[in-house]
């Protein structure tokens, strides 16, 4: 009789504190912290304003010939990567990081964790899945791309089991430090997620700062150019066209605003997917002069002129032709790039009459109207300088030229050295110095002992 | 069952012996509490050999004996014992004054005689609490306590304070606080000094480990005023009053006088370095005046008459006179404390109020407590406690850092005037270009200026936090020395923040000439505008049972134990505060009805949302749930031995179940040599105990997790868009640290406690210590990326060990008292373990604190060598493979770590105090100094080309100017165009090393008591008047530099504060 209400009470005690332990502690310590479980969690990540902003073409940009500055203005930058990419030197980081390389790696994690989704248990099937997975992929095949056109040499099929490539991470592990692949490891890594993000992306995504199929489309068909698959890309570019291919009349935009594109992405039916980067000072509006080659070469007809640049307060003209207002560094996809892209691939391919059409279809929605060149029955290599004339004048400012340089001085006929000339001394980069391949960041280098490129 | 009837038989028969002994015929009382001790000791001397024994029963004690009676912390009394009908008697034993004068610790779980304790531990009692006047709780402990070092000074929250070093690397270092028994997670600031009884530090594991994984950085427990049970009424009023100086702005090394800046911006400004923006940054007033003379607006003699002006011109002096003031600070305290043995209570009302050094910042603080105990019954006890506490502090100081503009091309400007000769206040150049400011009024735009001294009056700035702790305890002793207790306690404390800005301010008229576009209207109406910014309030509920016991049985054995649970929820809720527009102070009209995702253009240039109310919403839960057990058993008085266990959880998130708890054990053993026969010292050193412990305790961080963490926020520009950061890619490896301690004691007492005191040495060992791995950024895992937790290992072990000094004397004590004591700490630490990639950026060493490596101390201070300024040019001299160069990018990138001289640590290994308190005839006297040694500091100096990045420093009058100079002054010559790492090279060098040792007078305190005479009135019990100075000054420090090492970089070091309090006790 005894014995038992004691068992019972501690039995009973007991089993409260320890049933009780679980729950008690389960409690989350910040109401907003998760681990990642349902699709809306993994698609949250990838809405993260990192995805879009920060996109990492600074030195592509501040090597590229589309500027210059004034003597007495380099000296006075105060970030030494900028002052030393400006001038192509041999050691630009001075031990310092880059933003370029980090915060493209941070974005291949986020969607590494993403594409962590795969392995769980969702419906495949759910629209939700598929834009999760597409985008994920989508990133993860841009930022690989970015990456390799400023820290790899150019892709050459020749050499491209050889030459080193990315260290590609493709799952969210830190503790995962893989070495460099080579560049055809890279490429492949490259085109098969963007192949399938392609595949998995939807027509339209729920505004334009996310990817969409076309902006998938036209990153395959970078991809292929860099590899000079024309007819592949030519492919990629013609499916982006079906998807969108509007244009903005620059005739309908007011051009003597100093940033005349709309406010939102979304209000600008150009637009494929928005991606802006960060403004290094060394391009920015107090610096800044708009390089008085690519400035004189518009036609006194064409609107762009107008509507890209303005006089800045201080003399200079700048730049204010993002596709979003204010971004300076607007360096997202669109459909001029898919037009521009598919008039040169067509060229390049012997079908020269469909180019120049494209191109003169592009050139419509840039002139005042009824002012626009027809361009028709020229020689291949007239054909090909002419489109890459548009290309320069028509993608100034949105951080191609450097990819485009690079590419085209594989080609003895397109070769171009880049000059600058700044407080009296003379800086040249020959289109085949090594210096067109970025060095890695010396952390990294130090960190997980990867090679660092020949410079 | 069986067990059970074992127990109970145990416990009777512990009831039914040890009682007999001399105090039940004699019983020793506190002479002031009333309080009696139980374990006094009572000798006869003077009765020939072998007698000086311990008398156990009245028996032994004939008439005429002269019978010695002293208990530790009083002071020793004899009396003669004439006869043998004097049955029963009481003796009032007085109070040591002195360290000594707690004999009962408290944990935070139970009350412990100092001498069942082997633990290490001190206690501040609240006479030399209440020695300092005014200041924080902690100031008030500073320099009483060995072992416990500030590392921040003047520290007013327990993390600028280390308890004996560091056990972590990474992880918080804070001690853990603990009021009236339980963790408090509050506001120090929030409790009123006034009503602290007393504060003990536990130091070793053993004193600590009760307290578990969050003990490794030391406790400080803090007990607030009770009741008194002895029949008797206290009234105590008090008033206090203290003024600081006005800070010595002078101090600062950084400042170069106005004639040398303006000669600076002018050489500046003919290079071109001021580039009109379209933002219009700001150029320094001077720059200004440069601009207008070579545009031809001013005239020549103009402008030489206003350059004068600004040559003369001193900021600092401007500064003293009208943004600085002495500080006052007011504090009155009634407590009325009385009860019998059946109802008790203490009563406590207190209001302070500061007038901050700083004009416009000021504080008030009222706070009122109640406790009260009931005894139900003779077993049953139930306290009931409240205590209220509301602070409101002003923050609309501007402070002359707030005069500078932060901007590397501009700085402070040591000429800004802040009156004219008229007495006018004057603008100060803040955002934009004084010629832009200027035409705002033709622009149609509202004045743009900004007049510091008009605006501190038209934006107010205020925080009102409230704290409320109220709790409940139950105690039932349904046995002698049985008792089972039941506590709990409700902490809230909340605070918020409100800004008013009165439509006159700067704030609203930039805002509103802000948006205001080319033509039209601003969007943002032109009207006071309030803000409130989250209110963050925190509820903690703490649940504790505990079953105490405490025996003793055959005269020889001693037991008490104790086995306890605890749980407490901690949560910190905040909710988003609002933005009002054209506020309607009387009537609390406002407006929020904008659209905020509009971008309006905005001047100078760009464009810009109309600032949104803050939406932020968070919700935070912190819960430990722990298992307790503790027991001590002593021997004959002789041989003590302690042990307890603890598990521990809490709620970490992302961390296996099993992860989330530890369990940690601590055993000590103490031994009382004085009592064994064999002891040969008996008349010298009565008293003598070897105490030694060993145990564990932890350290929780928070931040860690086995899983992948993301943190979900609304995006706030797409609409309807929630979007995530990565905070943390997930280690499934991480293990609780653990700090382990080993304590080995000394204490000694010399005949009549003339001479007391103990000495410690510890060890103390963090392992599993979680910090960062270098990752690369291949990882993604980048600096200033989101997934900042991504990296964290358990990467490292640390040892702290060290000596705990304290001698007290006291050679006098008769009507004239003089109570010296000293107190000396000696501590250093080292990496003894590292798990991960030593990194191998040279700027980790030379920051501060220096990346760990292993052998090395946590404070280490790292130099690159230096090998003084060359002949021709005045330019450091490096070399590289012993080639002389000055080519500072190349020599900085061939230095390795090796090459690093580790010139010391920043953190003093030696540091202590020594007070002297003078008693005679109701007047005490009592000053202390303190020391700390061994540590060395950095110092700044002028760099290369300092000028362009603002960095100025005394030492640009020292700059090598011709050849020869480098044989006198070791600070580089001007350079136009620094090479890259000139600065790095000159700044982080072992020539601006300083040795940090330095003699400190700390503070001179004199009080006087009148105590209750024939002469003063029935009512008044005692008068006591207090007179006081803290920070005294500097007497001796090692460095050549005049600088203070405890404020090295500061604008100026702790003005000195004057106290006068007065306490009335009725």
């Amino acid at each position: 009789m005894k014995k038992a209400p004691l068992n019972i009470l501690v039995v009973f005690s007991l089993s409260v504190q320890l049933s009780c332990t679980d729950s008690f502690l389960d409690a989350k310590p910040d109401a907003k912290l998760a681990v990642p479980s349902t699709l809306e969690d993994y698609n949250a990540l990838l809405d993260n304003r990192i995805m879009y902003s920060k996109a990492s073409i600074t030195l592509g940009v501040i090597g590229a010939d589309e500027y210059y500055i004034n003597d007495g203005r380099l000296t006075t930058l105060t970030n030494a990567y900028q002052r030393n990419a400006y001038t192509w030197r041999q050691d630009i980081f001075e031990g310092g990081e880059s933003d370029d390389w980090n915060q493209c790696y941070q974005r291949i994690l986020y969607a590494n964790l993403a594409l962590d989704a795969e392995t769980k248990d969702f419906d495949k099937t759910l629209p939700l899945y598929k834009t999760v997975i597409g985008s994920a992929l989508f990133y993860r095949a841009h930022n690989y791309y970015i990456l390799a056109q400023h820290f790899c040499k150019v892709y050459s099929p020749a050499s491209s089991t050889t030459d080193k490539g990315l260290p590609l991470k493709l799952d969210y592990d830190v503790s995962v430090r893989p070495k460099r692949s080579s560049m055809d490891e890279t490429y492949r890594q490259i085109q098969r997620d963007a192949l399938r993000a392609y595949e998995l992306l939807p027509e339209k995504a729920v505004d334009k700062y996310r990817p969409n199929k076309a902006a998938a489309a036209l990153l395959l068909t970078r991809l292929h150019m860099q590899m000079a698959n024309y007819e592949e890309a030519e492919k990629y570019a013609d499916a982006g066209l079906k998807l969108a291919d509007q244009l903005v009349d620059l005739n309908t935009v007011n051009a003597s605003e100093d940033y005349p594109f709309p406010d939102q992405p979304d209000d600008n039916p150009e637009i494929l997917v928005h991606l802006s980067g960060a403004l290094p000072a060394v391009i920015g509006l107090a610096r800044f002069n708009i390089s008085n080659e690519i400035f004189s070469s518009y036609a006194p007809d064409d609107l762009r002129s107008m509507a890209y640049f303005f006089r800045h307060s201080n003399g200079a003209t700048v730049f204010g032709g993002g596709k979003v207002k204010y971004h300076i560094s607007w360096v997202g996809l669109a459909t001029d790039e898919l037009w521009l892209c598919r008039a040169e691939c067509r060229i390049r391919t012997g079908k020269i009459e469909e180019g120049l059409g494209d191109l003169n279809h592009l050139l419509k929605y840039r002139y005042v109207t009824g002012t626009s060149p027809h361009y028709t029955s020229l020689p291949q290599t007239d054909a090909l300088a002419l489109v890459l004339q548009e290309r320069k004048k028509e993608l100034v400012m949105r951080g191609v030229r450097w990819e485009d340089l690079r590419r085209l001085n594989r080609d003895n006929e397109s070769k171009t050295d880049l000059r600058r000339e700044i407080d009296g001394e003379m800086y040249v980069l020959k289109a085949d110095d090594p210096r067109w391949t970025w060095p890695i960041p010396d952390n990294e280098i130090a960190l997980s002992g990867i090679e660092q490129n020949e410079r | 069952m069986k067990m059970f009837k074992v127990f109970l038989l145990f416990l009777l028969f512990i009831v039914k012996t040890g009682d007999v002994v001399a105090q039940d015929r004699i019983k020793i009382f506190d002479s002031k509490t009333r309080a009696e001790l139980s374990s006094a000791s009572i000798r006869v001397i003077g009765r020939g050999a072998g007698s000086n024994q311990l008398v156990s029963f009245v028996q032994d004690v004939k008439a005429g004996d002269t019978l010695e009676i002293s208990h530790v912390g009083y002071v020793t009394q004899k009396l003669t014992y004439l006869k043998l009908e004097q049955q029963r008697f009481a003796v009032l034993l007085e109070k040591a004054e002195g360290l000594l004068e707690e004999i009962v610790v408290n944990t935070g779980y139970a009350r412990v005689p100092r001498e069942r304790f082997t633990g290490s531990f001190e206690s501040v009692g609240n006479q030399d609490f209440n020695r300092r006047v005014g200041g924080t709780i902690l100031d008030r402990i500073d320099g009483l306590v060995t072992g416990v070092q500030f590392v921040r000074p003047n520290s007013t929250s327990a993390s600028g304070l280390r308890i004996r070093g560091l056990a972590t690397i990474q992880s918080n270092e804070t001690p853990l606080v603990v009021v009236d028994n339980f963790v408090y997670e509050g506001n120090l600031d929030m409790i009123n000094p006034q009503d602290v009884e007393n504060i003990s530090v536990l130091k070793d594991a053993a004193a600590a480990s009760i307290w578990g994984a969050r003990a490794g950085n030391g406790v400080i427990v803090i007990t607030t005023k009770k009741g008194r049970q002895d029949g008797r009424t206290d009234l105590n009023f008090s008033s206090h009053f203290s003024i600081t100086n006005k800070p010595d702005l002078f101090y600062s090394k950084r400042f170069l006088p106005s004639p040398t800046i303006m000669q600076i911006e002018r050489e500046k400004y003919e290079k071109g370095y001021y580039l009109i923006s379209d933002q219009q940054q700001p150029f320094p007033e001077y720059v200004e005046l440069l601009i207008a003379k070579d545009r031809g607006e001013i005239s020549e003699m103009d402008f030489q008459n206003r350059t004068d002006m600004l040559a003369n011109a001193d900021v600092r002096k401007e500064a003293l006179k009208y943004l600085y003031r002495t500080g006052k600070l007011r504090q009155y305290g009634l407590n009325i404390r009385g009860g019998s043995q059946m109802v008790d209570y203490s009563f406590g009302i207190g209001y302070d109020t500061q007038d901050d050094i700083l004009i416009g910042n000021d504080m008030h603080r009222f706070s009122i407590t109640l406790k009260n105990g009931f005894r139900l019954s003779s077993a049953l006890r139930v306290d009931l406690n409240v205590n209220y506490t509301t602070r409101e502090d002003a923050g609309n100081g501007v402070s002359l850092e707030n005069l500078s503009t932060g901007l590397a091309n501009f700085g402070l400007s040591p000429y800004i005037r802040l009156r004219d000769g008229n007495g006018n206040a004057l603008p100060v150049i803040r955002d934009y270009r004084r010629a832009y400011v200027d035409q705002a009024n033709e622009q149609g735009l509202l004045d743009w200026s900004y007049v510091p001294l008009e605006n501190r009056w038209l934006e107010d700035r205020r925080t009102n936090s409230v704290s409320f702790r109220g709790g409940t305890s139950v105690n039932w002793t349904p046995l002698r020395g049985a008792s089972v207790n039941v506590s709990y306690q409700l902490l809230r404390n909340g605070s918020s923040t409100e800004n008013f800005y009165e439509k006159e301010s700067y704030y609203v008229r930039n805002l509103v000439n802000r948006f205001t576009p080319l033509s039209g209207s601003s969007p943002i109406p032109y009207g006071d505008i309030l803000q409130r910014f989250s209110n963050n309030a925190y509820t903690q509920h703490a649940v504790r049972v505990q079953a105490n016991y405490t025996g003793q049985f055959r005269e020889r054995h001693e037991f008490a134990g104790l086995v306890g649970l605890e749980a407490s929820d901690g949560k910190t809720d905040a909710q988003p505060g609002f933005l009002l527009y054209n506020y309607d102070k009387e009537h609390r009209l406002g407006e929020n009805d904008f659209d905020y995702t509009f971008y309006h253009p905005v001047r100078p240039t760009g464009s810009g949302r109309i600032p949104s109310p803050p939406s932020a919403s968070s919700l935070y839960i912190d819960r430990f749930l722990s298992y307790y057990g503790n027991m001590s058993y002593t021997m004959e008085k002789k041989y003590g031995l302690s042990a307890s266990v603890r598990w521990d959880g809490s709620n970490l998130f992302g961390v296996k179940a099993n992860q989330k708890g530890t369990p940690l054990w601590s055993i000590g053993t103490s031994w009382e040599i004085n009592r064994e026969a064999f002891y040969p010292f008996r008349n010298e050193l009565p008293y003598l105990r070897i105490r030694t412990t060993f145990g564990h305790s932890g350290n929780v961080n928070k931040s860690v997790s086995a899983y992948p963490i993301i943190y979900l926020l609304p995006d706030g520009y797409r609409e309807g868009i929630v979007t995530a950061d990565l905070q943390s890619a997930g280690n499934p490896s991480l293990k609780w640290e653990k700090v382990s301690t080993i304590n080995a004691g000394l204490d000694w007492k010399s005949r009549g406690n003339v001479l007391d005191g103990s000495l410690e040495f510890y060890r103390k060992d963090g392992s599993d210590l979680i910090g960062e791995d270098f990752l690369p950024p291949s990882s993604g895992i980048i600096t200033g990326g989101t997934a900042t937790r991504s990296n964290l290992v358990n990467y490292a072990s640390i040892r702290s060990s060290g000596m705990d000094l304290r001698i007290g004397a006291r050679p006098f004590q008769g009507r004239f008292r003089w109570t010296p004591s000293m107190l000396i700490s000696y501590v250093e630490n080292k990496v003894t373990k590292l798990s991960i990639n030593e990194s191998l950026l040279l700027s980790d060493y030379l920051n501060s604190p220096a990346s760990p490596r292993v052998g090395k101390s946590r404070d280490v201070l790292y130099a690159m060598p230096w090998y003084g300024l060359s002949h021709d040019k005045g330019i450091p001299i490096m070399y590289i493979d012993g080639e002389q160069t000055t080519d500072y990018g190349m020599y900085y990138k061939s230095l390795g770590y090796e090459d690093l001289l580790d010139v010391g640590v920043t953190v003093p290994k030696w540091y202590g105090s020594f007070r002297n308190d003078f008693h005679w005839n109701g007047i005490s006297m009592s000053f202390m100094l303190s020391f700390k040694a061994g540590h060395v500091f950095r110092r700044g100096s002028m760099p290369m080309a300092g000028e362009f990045s603002s960095v100025f420093h005394e030492d640009y009058f020292k700059r090598w100017q011709k050849p020869g100079d480098e044989s006198t002054t070791y600070v580089p010559a001007y350079q136009e165009t620094a090479q890259p790492y000139s600065a790095t090279v000159y700044l982080d060098s072992e020539v601006l090393i300083e040795r940090g040792d330095m003699l400190r007078f700390k503070d001179i305190s004199i009080a006087y008591t009148f105590s209750k005479s024939p002469k003063m009135s029935k009512l008044l019990k005692e008068i006591t008047c207090r007179a006081y100075i803290s920070d005294v000054g500097l007497l001796w420090t090692s460095n050549r530099a005049g600088i203070d090492p405890d404020y090295i970089d500061a604008s100026y070091y702790a003005p000195r504060r004057y106290a006068l309090g007065i306490q009335i006790g009725l």
